[in-house]
């Protein structure tokens, strides 16, 4: 048993499993993404056939469109990054955006912290655990290998997080 | 670059000029384009062609109507504005002269004295 949700796709009605339909928003942002801003025709359109091949490929609208459904359909479409033009730089460098919304950047953390904030920093990046981010670290250091002076170049390159009540993610 | 990718690009550069020549031919609408186009294999994917239809009807070579279609929503029927017949006239001509162009440099033609 699945969880399914209703969509319209160009003023049409589509039953769409979930993972289907976070694949298929996933893809249209990033085709948002790589047309002009005020670009909302495009947009219309490759929507308006989206719904036309969902339609030849699941005709009864009992259906539910599947994951594989709208993988073979973005096939058709063609990967997000054919939509880039080669005339025009892309907008924004993609954004690796974390499960809260903000974009993943990596910050010198305030908190924890015992020295930089380097390490949690790397660990929150990677989503891995901070402990062993410091493990490696100062084993590291006593194999040989120059993780003291990478500790160091991390702590002057990187930017400390932003003090709490900024905001982000703008 | 490897072989594709130059033919990729190549195909790119002349694939406005393909649509303008396919609606000289009648009006016509996207799905339909496409299916042209991937006989003729020039495009593999189809999304590309849309940003290229709203960039040239915004620069005012197409229009399009909406008509009814038998099974489904409407359609955008695309048409050449004479506006588009010009460019198209210009793009020929273009084509014309790259094509004699090439065949001079590869050496299939004796140079023009």
């Amino acid at each position: 048993m699945k969880e399914t949700i209703n969509v319209n796709i160009a003023q049409q009605a589509f039953t769409m499993d979930m993972d289907a339909y976070s694949e298929l928003t996933k893809y249209l942002e990033d085709i948002g993404r790589r047309l002009p801003e005020t670009d909302t025709e495009t947009m219309g359109d490759i929507e308006s056939r989206i719904a036309e091949i969902f339609r030849e490929r699941v005709p009864s609208p009992m259906m539910v469109i599947t994951y594989g459904v709208v993988q073979s359909t973005m096939k058709q479409l063609g990967d997000a990054e054919t939509f880039g033009e080669a005339s025009r730089p892309l907008r924004s460098e993609k954004q690796n955006v974390n499960p809260l919304g903000l974009p993943r950047k990596f910050w010198r953390m305030r908190s924890p912290r015992s020295i930089a904030g380097v390490c949690s920093g790397l660990a929150i990046y990677f989503d891995i655990d901070i402990t062993l981010v410091r493990i490696l670290f100062i084993l590291g250091f006593f194999m040989g290998f120059s993780t003291l002076f990478l500790y160091i170049l991390l702590w002057i390159v990187t930017p400390q997080e932003p003090a709490e009540g900024i905001k982000f993610n703008r | 670059m490897n072989e594709d990718n130059v033919k990729v690009q190549m195909r790119k550069g002349i694939l406005e000029y393909c649509i303008l020549s396919i609606l000289s031919r009648g009006d016509s609408y996207a799905p339909q384009i496409i299916a042209e186009l991937k006989e003729a294999q020039m495009i593999i994917v189809e999304g590309t062609l849309y940003p290229i239809l709203t960039r040239q009807k915004n620069a005012g070579l197409l229009s399009y109507r909406w008509e009814e279609s038998p099974q489904g929503p409407p359609r955008k029927y695309y048409r050449l504005t004479p506006e588009g017949e010009k460019q198209l006239a210009l793009l020929d001509e273009a084509w014309n002269e790259m094509v004699e162009q090439i065949k001079t440099i590869r050496g299939e033609q004796p140079k023009e004295e």
